[in-house]
């Protein structure tokens, strides 16, 4: 296992995890949010392909419009 | 001078800064959970010149978390009735009414009469539009959402930092985000959010502090917990690059 860092909590992951295994562990759907990893905002489309390293730091940041 | 005697003393206002904010022009727009706290208190604080923004009615719904209006207030259009309020809290500064919605034909003939727009809307059109023509006419704008129990606060500065486009590239699928009505909204989460929005644009104003420029601060409160994450600059941006 390995740990990441999502929103300020550690999280351990297998070490094959990609975001989209994290945001569907975490119930989010694609469409309704953006995920940084190490400050870099990653595209949707390489949420299958984007393995986790030991130690990224993960922003999942939901889109709202409420007010 | 009196009425602002509390922050005058603070030493990064005194009464140059005092003088500042009586010259200073904010927009607010949408007049909802945000726009109730960020209205009352720049209005407080002497914020000269104030735009009120929003085409809406009052309704009783609104009021659980719309501080800025009371039970009499039901039917009045929600400019004119947060104005008649604002005058009686401080009668010495400029309101003026916008009974209207915003968009492409209107905002940059609005905006252009202020220093600063405050996004209190509840809409994504609405965000996207206030974020683009804010880049275009080179003005800051405050940004805050709430969704259930959390908000969100980014300051855009153009030139300074990334836009609102630089995170949220393209609005989110139709639907695809419940709208407060939807999803329910707690009136203290937007007291929270709106009243940081009002000190962002103080703190603008006054030329103070650290605005959350490039910066986006996500504020959980069933965690009870505030963060900072960095926004970073898109290069490719279809606004702001």
């Amino acid at each position: 296992m390995i740990e990441i860092v999502v929103n300020g909590n550690n999280r351990q992951m297998p070490p094959d995890a990609s975001i989209a295994n994290l945001i569907s562990q975490l119930k989010v759907k694609p469409q309704v949010c953006v995920v940084e990893v190490n400050g870099k905002i990653v595209s949707r489309d390489e949420y299958c392909t984007r393995y986790f390293k030991h130690g990224d730091q993960i922003e999942i940041i939901r889109f709202m419009a409420g007010g | 001078m009196q009425r602002y005697s509390r922050q005058i003393i603070l030493p990064e206002i005194g009464e140059k800064g005092q003088e500042k904010l009586l010259n200073a022009k904010v927009l607010v727009v949408g007049l909802g959970g945000l726009g109730s706290p960020v209205a009352v208190y720049l209005a407080g604080a002497g914020v000269g010149t104030l735009g009120l923004l929003d085409s809406d009615a009052v309704e009783l719904s609104n009021l659980n978390r719309q501080v800025i209006f009371s039970t009499e207030d039901i039917g009045k259009k929600k400019a004119a009735a947060a104005a008649q309020r604002l005058k009686r809290l401080n009668p010495d500064i400029k309101i003026n009414e916008y009974v209207l919605r915003l968009g492409q034909d209107n905002i940059r003939g609005i905006i252009s009469d202020y220093d600063i727009v405050v996004d209190c809307s509840d809409n994504f059109p609405t965000r996207y539009l206030a974020n683009d023509a804010c880049v275009l006419a080179k003005k800051p704008l405050v940004h805050g959402a709430i969704y259930q129990f959390e908000g969100q606060v980014t300051v855009i500065k153009p030139g300074q930092g990334p836009c609102y486009r630089c995170l949220f590239a393209e609005p989110p699928p139709p639907g695809s985000i419940p709208s407060c009505q939807e999803a329910g909204a707690l009136g203290a989460i937007a007291g929270i959010i709106g009243m940081i929005q009002a000190t962002e644009a103080i703190k603008l104003i006054l030329g103070v502090g650290q605005p959350l420029i490039g910066k986006l601060l996500v504020f959980n409160a069933l965690e009870m917990s505030f963060r900072k994450v960095d926004i970073p600059q898109n290069k490719k941006c279809s606004v702001c690059a």
